[in-house]
């Protein structure tokens, strides 16, 4: 292989982790620009992430219009999230909707429908949040994470999340909020 | 110095003149490696590289978003191109340290970019996304065994970071016959696809080194993961065995033979095929008899599969350490001498009940170790003298 051809392999080579690294920070940022934003109280406890830093394992609380209610074998029913009003805090308002015609049919009245699953009657985690244990990772910054796992503790619906929901129901995270100001960034 | 060291032995014992000392002694200092700047620089960028993660694990609040991602991005530009600079210049340290450096600021930035949008990705996935990244540029930069040896240990890291992702697929393999843990499978496996890419990556010339230093650290885990899940089916830890999982060691078994026989030279042919035939040999025989030994048996039954396994295991490292007498590895034959006589002392004390039987049992364990100890000295010295054992 001549020099120039070798050349150009190795600027390729280094040139994509790069290119990968600004193409997931574009997706990420493209995805945030078409979204729709609820906020979500949490409620959890405190463990560690060696690689992403502190985090704390929370689960979304939901302000449900009825709780979902499992099928007659015990199991929670497959379905959606459905969120019938927005308040002026952007604070939904959710019905669980399972996989029936009928419930479908429900959906036309739906301000969003969120795909998901429930892991316990009032536990809905969305499919784009889901982790193998149904619980969501907030990351925080190492010297507030105790600060925080007390104030979840002590103080239920303190922290929340701004959930960034997209038209096809994927959600993402956009901010960590305490009593309703931002944290850090 | 060891150059030195030895040339003046082998001057006082009168095999070479001093002219050859003098030839010898010239071309030592042209060919001199500064080994102790390699392991310094190497062991800055790799503090460098885990403290850059440190830090975006602290998760600073005080710095935008923007800011943290921008600099990041910046900083992994900046070094990229360093490494393009130093490639161009054909200076070998900066490009190797350069590299090893954006190996570390990759993963840092992925780490990054997951705290910064709350992804709830698996840390498997990051990981796998790393490799994938940086696996282009560091096949074709880098040639030292340091960096291959990192390279080997964020490869292992990602697979066993994956256990609870792959256990499920291969419990769906096997069906309803499955059961336990599959630890022998998750060993095993990436044991011999680590020879697959060691004898790969030795095929380019100035890569062979590293690539025989990553045959080494693949082969020493095949040893352990044949040796574990024989020690672990002794433990009754694991319960029954799916053919598919036999099935997926011999797949991955005769990849790895391929490789060799294909890819290997007529030396790593001849060394390590034998090894690895049987490391299959021995993993398989120790599945099939991980079958429930009759559970409603008594203590006569227990101690006849114990004996079994144990001697399954002592086999095992007998044919390790004729491998390595024919082939003048006295390092392992004195390493495979020590298993064995390990083991042969576990197995006398589970014939005799354990240490809390009797003190003679303590005594004669001793004395068994002394007289192998002993056995193990002739034999090794036979060997360093050219005599096989």
């Amino acid at each position: 292989m001549s020099r120039k051809a070798t050349a150009l392999l190795v600027i390729a080579a280094l040139a994509l982790p790069l290119l990968a690294l600004a193409a997931m920070i574009g997706e990420q940022e493209w995805l945030r620009s078409r979204v729709t934003v609820l906020n979500v109280a949490v409620r959890g406890v405190d463990p560690r992430d060696l690689l992403r830093g502190h985090y704390l394992t929370t689960a979304l609380e939901w302000n449900w219009e009825r709780l979902p209610q499992p099928e007659a074998d015990g199991r929670m029913p497959e379905g959606a999230l459905c969120v019938t009003a927005i308040d002026a805090q952007r604070r939904p308002r959710v019905r669980f909707l399972p996989d029936s015609a009928e419930d479908r049919a429900m959906a036309r009245n739906c301000l969003l429908v969120i795909p998901g699953g429930l892991w316990a009657s009032d536990r809905f985690v969305p499919d784009a949040l889901a982790t193998s244990d149904g619980s969501i990772r907030l990351f925080v910054p190492e010297e507030r994470a105790r600060e925080l796992e007390r104030l979840m503790r002590n103080r239920p619906g303190a922290l929340t999340v701004d959930l960034a929901v997209r038209a096809d129901g994927h959600v993402s995270i956009k901010a960590l909020r305490i009593d309703d100001e931002a944290l850090g960034h | 110095m060891i150059a030195e060291h030895y040339l003046k032995r082998w001057q006082g014992a009168g095999l070479i003149d001093d002219a050859a000392v003098e030839r010898i002694s010239a071309w030592e200092a042209t060919h001199r490696r500064p080994i102790w700047l390699w392991a310094l620089s190497g062991t800055g960028a790799l503090a460098i590289g885990l403290g850059v993660v440190a830090m975006v694990a602290a998760n600073w609040e005080d710095i935008p978003a923007a800011v943290k991602l921008s600099g990041a991005m910046l900083l992994t530009g900046l070094v990229a191109a360093f490494v393009f600079v130093a490639w161009l210049r054909d200076r070998a340290w900066p490009r190797e340290i350069g590299a090893l450096l954006l190996f570390g600021l990759v993963i840092a930035s992925i780490a990054l970019i997951g705290q910064v949008y709350q992804l709830q990705s698996e840390p498997w996935q990051a990981l796998l996304t790393w490799l994938a990244l940086c696996t282009p540029f560091l096949a074709l930069l880098t040639f030292t065994r340091l960096v291959g040896t990192l390279w080997f240990a964020a490869a292992v890291l990602t697979w066993f970071s994956a256990s609870e992702t792959l256990e499920p697929l291969i419990r769906t393999l096997g069906s309803a016959s499955a059961r336990g843990h599959f630890f022998h499978v998750l060993f095993y496996l990436p044991a011999c696809l680590m020879i697959l890419v060691a004898v790969v990556r030795g095929l380019w010339p100035p890569a062979e080194k590293q690539g025989e230093l990553m045959l080494k650290l693949a082969l020493a885990g095949l040893t352990g993961a044949v040796s574990m899940t024989v020690i672990t089916i002794d433990s009754r830890l694991i319960d029954q065995v799916a053919p598919v999982e036999i099935w997926l060691g011999a797949v991955a078994t005769a990849l790895a033979a391929m490789a060799l026989w294909f890819g290997g030279g007529e030396m790593q042919r001849r060394h390590t095929l034998p090894l690895l035939g049987v490391s299959f040999g021995t993993w398989a025989v120790a599945l099939l008899l991980a079958h429930p030994w009759n559970p409603d048996g008594g203590l006569e039954d227990t101690i006849t599969f114990e004996a079994i396994i144990g001697l399954l295991f002592i086999l095992y490292w007998s044919a390790i350490g004729w491998l390595a007498a024919r082939t003048g590895q006295r390092i392992l034959f004195g390493l495979a001498f020590t298993v064995i006589g390990l083991r042969l002392l576990v197995l006398y004390f589970q014939a005799i009940g354990g240490l809390t039987a009797t003190g003679f049992g303590l005594i004669g364990g001793g004395l068994l170790c002394l007289a192998l100890s002993w056995l193990g000295w002739r034999l090794t010295q036979r060997l360093a003298r050219g005599t096989p054992p």
